[in-house]
């Protein structure tokens, strides 16, 4: 993941056990509480994090990148990743959670021809995913590059194996063909859109005020394999309270070759909008600390 | 052994088979390789990241022209997934074998 978590594997193991003992054993709140000396100690700590922070914040409307808003910016991710203990074990009923434009997942579900569902680093996947396998009763795999050593994904995958056990693992040559596979079973498919894997094809897409690359693969992929996008949103608005969103962005249809090209590049930027309208107003949902304009075509 | 019996009477100056050279101009006509020549293509070159340049999404459209083209259903789960996507040669071996039209 980011150099964020990088950093609290090599100095933290100990301190996210605690917490996760706490959370679970104690309370939210204390364990809250204790995310203020965390969020502190990696402002101080991680300079690059800092300054990826402040340079993102800078370059949303009404923000100036300030010590006070970078530190509200680690609180923030710390206190999803804390709430992610309480979505892997199935504590939904401590949250408020309200949920946008569900119909369209309905939809697409009903039709029983696969969907992707399109996330991002942006507020919590976690409340999506979890929150997806319970309401609707209907296989979700996410795909990513795991990561089986990093201690964050040990813990979090002792806390609920079964969502452990849904993960396609890009690293594995055979990993779009299990995602083809788990489509043709009418099943979901989860995937980030806004970070270039390893080698894969690239859209350079206006994102906050500059142009930077986001992957081809999703809709390259959709289109392919001729199901539907659906981009969603896990926003946490403070407290206890997520809000999620979703939108229908493509609809599965085959696009001429001549012009196929062109769409996916016109459908990838209007996700990378939707992405955008969600981080302006809420910025510190946003959850890539690293130098994210500096990767250009 | 065929393909070697093949190859040694093969008249043509390519170095490919038929059906080596059939599945060469399915590459190139669908993955996006119109720059290479089909006479450019060696048949032990590996088609993915350092040979031809092919990527993951690539494979899977091969998988799916290999499906409609050949009737062929390669499954995630196949022990020699790896293998036959390794070079125009083993896919074409692959293929022979596995073809139902």
């Amino acid at each position: 993941m980011s150099e964020w978590t990088d950093h609290a594997e090599r100095s933290n193991t100990f301190t996210l056990k605690l917490i996760c003992y706490i959370a679970l054993n104690v309370s939210r709140g204390i364990a809250r509480l204790l995310l203020w000396p965390i969020t502190l100690y990696f402002f101080v700590s991680s300079a690059a994090s800092r300054f990826a922070s402040h340079q993102y914040l800078q370059r949303v409307p009404g923000y100036n990148g300030s010590a006070w808003e970078v530190i509200f910016h680690i609180h923030h991710f710390s206190a999803v990743i804390l709430d992610r203990v309480y979505f892997l074990t199935d504590q939904f009923d401590r949250f408020k959670i309200d949920v946008y434009d569900e119909e369209q997942l309905d939809k697409v579900i009903s039709q029983e021809k696969g969907a992707i569902l399109l996330g991002s680093h942006v507020g919590s996947f976690e409340v999506l995913r979890c929150l997806a396998l319970r309401r609707h009763k209907i296989p979700l795999k996410i795909m990513m590059y795991k990561n089986h050593n990093a201690m964050i994904t040990r813990i979090l995958d002792e806390l609920n194996p079964e969502i452990a056990k849904s993960v396609i693992n890009l690293a594995n040559p055979t990993a779009l063909f299990e995602m083809k596979e788990t489509l043709e079973k009418g099943n979901l498919i989860g995937m980030l859109g806004d970070r270039v894997l390893k080698d894969e094809k690239k859209i350079s897409c206006f994102f906050l005020g500059e142009e930077v690359n986001f992957p081809a693969g999703p809709f390259k992929l959709a289109e392919m394999l001729s199901v539907p996008v659906i981009g969603f949103f896990g926003i946490y608005t403070g407290g206890n309270r997520y809000e999620i969103h979703h939108k229908l962005l493509y609809d599965g249809q085959k696009i001429p070759r001549d012009q196929r090209e062109k769409t996916i590049n016109e459908l990838m930027q209007k996700y990378v909008k939707s992405i955008e309208d969600n981080v302006k107003q809420h910025p510190y949902n946003w959850f890539n600390f690293y130098d994210y304009w500096e990767d250009k075509l | 052994m065929i393909v070697n019996l093949r190859r040694s009477f093969n008249i043509k100056m390519s170095n490919l088979t038929d059906l080596e050279s059939e599945l060469g101009e399915l590459l190139i006509t669908n993955l996006n390789l119109e720059d290479i020549k089909l006479e450019d293509i060696d048949s032990e070159v590996a088609l993915f990241n350092e040979g031809l340049g092919l990527d993951s999404i690539d494979a899977l459209e091969l998988g799916m022209l290999l499906s409609t083209k050949y009737g062929i259903k390669l499954q995630s789960d196949d022990p020699d997934f790896a293998r036959i996507f390794s070079s125009l040669r083993t896919l074409a071996v692959y293929v022979e074998s596995n073809r139902t039209s």
